[in-house]
């Protein structure tokens, strides 16, 4: 926590909030990310009010090499894109009407929040793609 | 049986039914350090063990958290661990996060563990949680303190990475932060997106060859433990009957990195800016109560978050002492599975047994508790300490900001004498040394020895270290004097402390020399400056004056406030030291 967190008018823990995410979308995030890889990236920087980037390390793009992920960590935050790293997911389901449940853990915990659209652009694929 | 999860840091129960697959002796969560000490040597012990790490690697910041020096290190540690492993033969569940923990009442009895989609419970006699970050105890319903009393403020994040020289040899460098990961996810994202930004501009054109894939942090919270190390502790030499290791030489080499010491608690503020022993180490003694929480049955912890407080954690944090924690944490299973009691119940007879063999107590007995480099400082007597301060202090060199030069040690270990002699000395002790000290309060040295007495609490010391402030002294002279003057809270002290704030220490800092931009500060001086009103409004905050009208620029900054209307509400949420000084 930062002192300024703190020192305005802080009360203790209570102060803090891991709500901001699920208010986000609630908000009208429309695409849930897996990845950030460069297509993950891309697709982020392409629309970075509609989307939410999901990492399970801290480097974006570090299939391109170590020297390359700085780069990309600058574009990410000059566009604003919400990210989030150090991240998990649990579950995706579809919701009867449109759109998915998500489940994730971020460093703080658990989120759950719903989006329209999940876009897996991870390297590897999530879940084998089962989630589809 | 309950799971529970962790949620914006505490624990929230989750609607789920087991099912186990999977039944072992010890379940570890993070294969760093400590963590991968202790599933090996649980392993090595019989014990049937399952490691979870959340990475593909072992070894945490050892290693995929590139501290380690070279890559020809980072690639020889990997391989050893991963040959430690085998020989070990505990079972490894990498890219696996624990997301759960199943709970009987206070007892925790299993994980839910989730790996690329996959959700799998696995039961465990004992858990050891080496997450750093305490995510398993928080799930488990433990209490976790954050960082230090005033402002919850954690010590700095790091991220490291690995680059090449032009001679071709690769060197490690560090980024330091001065955010806590104690945040919401996504606010810490965008602070690690940040980093990167940051780590280009500090990089500028040399080779990145590794950059670390998971960040460090030197402080994620506490757990309440049966047992608490603090600083004190080490500076008084407690004596602990049940160590689990000692510590010989622990430097307490990073709390913040602002160098905001006033926020600091006492001991800190003694130690960091008053006695000025930034290059002294301490030795500890670590207790096993600080590896078995309070709240919780059937767990140990065996990484940064165990039961030192913030001020002795600045140092007891390092890749040994979380080595030993491992070690110590699968000895205490191994004895609590085969004795059927309770973690806290363990033997300590028989946990050292097993101890032993691993050399953690090859410790001499020392009779002095503060290391400086490769000395051990004996202890001074009063000829010693007048003979250390009757100096000016820049001939005894800025020890405090620089490597020593000179006699700048035998300054710092006067004042250490009699910081300690009040903690721990005997009352005929105190009396006599502060005599000494406060004869000698008219002579050419008055500021050093009032400093002296300030740091024993002797009120004797207050108009030495009120003229002490408007004085020619040295800057470093004034600014301690100031850090004591704050412990005794003096009315008087109000005007020139005001002083101080109305021109806002521009006269305190003239004729300092100016440097370079310093952390947040534009140069050198703003940084003095801060240094100087940080100390200032915290001793009027606890005169009871109102500062609500007064904002000045360094602490606008060093608060993070983005302009004076900002920063009012901050100066009223600062809060008083936990109690007081008896004149």
């Amino acid at each position: 926590m930062e002192r300024r967190e703190f020192l305005k008018g802080l009360t203790g823990l209570a102060a803090l909030g891991t709500a901001s995410l699920e208010a986000a979308l609630a908000g009208g995030r429309k695409t849930l990310v897996i990845g950030a890889s460069r297509a993950g990236c891309e697709y982020a920087l392409a629309h970075p009010d509609e989307t939410i980037l999901l990492d399970h390390g801290i480097l974006p793009a570090i299939e391109l090499g170590h020297d390359q992920t700085d780069a990309w960590a600058e574009k990410l935050l000059a566009a604003r894109c919400r990210v989030l790293l150090c991240a998990d997911l649990e579950s995706v389901e579809r919701i009867p009407g449109g759109g998915y449940r998500v489940i994730a853990y971020g460093p703080d915990g658990r989120h759950v929040f719903e989006v329209a659209a999940v876009r897996d652009l991870s390297v590897s694929g999530w879940h084998r793609g089962e989630w589809r | 049986m309950k799971l529970f999860a962790k949620q914006d840091f505490r624990a929230v129960e989750l609607k789920a039914a087991p099912q186990f697959d999977g039944a072992y002796d010890v379940l570890v969560a993070g294969l760093g350090s400590g963590g991968f000490h202790a599933a090996w040597r649980a392993a090595k012990l019989g014990l049937r063990t399952l490691g979870i790490e959340r990475m593909d690697a072992f070894g945490g910041q050892t290693t995929i958290g590139c501290v380690c020096g070279t890559v020809e290190n980072q690639r020889k540690r990997l391989s050893e661990l991963e040959s430690l492993a085998k020989d070990a033969g505990f079972e490894a569940a990498r890219q696996t996060t624990v997301i759960g923990a199943w709970m009987e009442g206070r007892r925790i009895v299993g994980l839910r563990l989730l790996s690329n989609g996959e959700i799998r419970d696995v039961r465990g006699k004992v858990v050891i949680d080496a997450s750093g970050d305490a995510s398993v105890a928080r799930m488990a319903g433990c209490r976790v303190t954050v960082g230090r009393e005033s402002d919850h403020g954690e010590a700095a994040v790091s991220k490291a990475s690995l680059f090449r020289l032009p001679d071709g040899k690769t060197r490690m460098g560090y980024g330091f932060y001065r955010d806590s990961a104690f945040c919401d996810g996504e606010s810490f994202s965008r602070k690690i997106l940040g980093y990167a930004v940051r780590d280009r501009k500090t990089l500028g054109n040399r080779q990145v060859v590794v950059k670390a894939t998971i960040m460090g942090s030197r402080e994620q919270g506490h757990v309440v433990c049966e047992d608490t190390y603090t600083l004190r502790d080490a500076i008084c030499e407690r004596k602990v009957d049940d160590p689990i290791f000692i510590s010989r030489k622990t430097p307490f080499d990073l709390v913040r990195i602002d160098g905001d010491w006033a926020w600091e608690n006492e001991d800190t503020v003694a130690w960091k800016q008053v006695c000025g022993l930034s290059n002294f180490a301490f030795r500890a003694a670590v207790p096993y109560g600080t590896i078995v929480p309070k709240d919780c049955e059937g767990l140990l912890l065996a990484a940064k978050h165990y039961g030192v407080a913030h001020d002795a954690g600045g140092g007891l944090r390092m890749q040994s002492h979380m080595r030993y924690l491992g070690l110590a944490a699968a000895a205490a299973a191994k004895v609590a599975i085969e004795k059927g009691c309770a973690l806290k119940d363990v033997p300590y007879a028989e946990l050292r047994s097993l101890l032993t063999d691993k050399g953690m107590f090859a410790d001499s007995p020392q009779s002095v508790n503060v290391i400086y480099s490769k000395y051990r400082l004996e202890p001074f007597d009063a000829a010693a300490i007048a003979k250390a301060l009757e100096r000016p202090f820049a001939e005894a060199g800025n020890w405090v900001t620089f490597n020593p030069r000179g006699p700048g040690e035998d300054m710092a270990w006067a004042y250490f004498t009699c910081w300690k002699t009040y903690l721990c000395g005997s009352g005929e002790a105190k009396r006599t040394l502060g005599d000494f000290l406060a004869a000698k309060l008219t002579g050419p040295w008055a500021v050093h020895f009032a400093i002296a007495l300030g740091l024993m609490r002797d009120g004797r010391a207050i108009p030495a270290l009120l003229a002490a402030l408007t004085s020619d002294a040295d800057y470093d002279d004034r600014l301690k004097a100031l850090a004591v003057l704050r412990w005794f809270k003096v009315p008087e002290a109000r005007p020139v402390l005001k002083s101080i704030l109305a021109d806002d220490a521009l006269g305190f800092t003239a004729g300092t020399t100016d440097g370079p931009k310093r952390g947040f500060a534009k140069d050198t001086r703003d940084y003095r400056r801060f240094q100087v009103l940080s100390y200032v409004v915290f001793a009027l905050k606890e005169l009871g004056v109102d500062l609500s009208g007064w904002t000045k620029r360094p602490l606008v900054l060093a608060c993070g406030a983005r302009d004076a209307a900002d920063l009012a509400p901050m100066l009223k949420a600062i809060p008083r030291l936990p109690k007081g000084v008896k004149r």
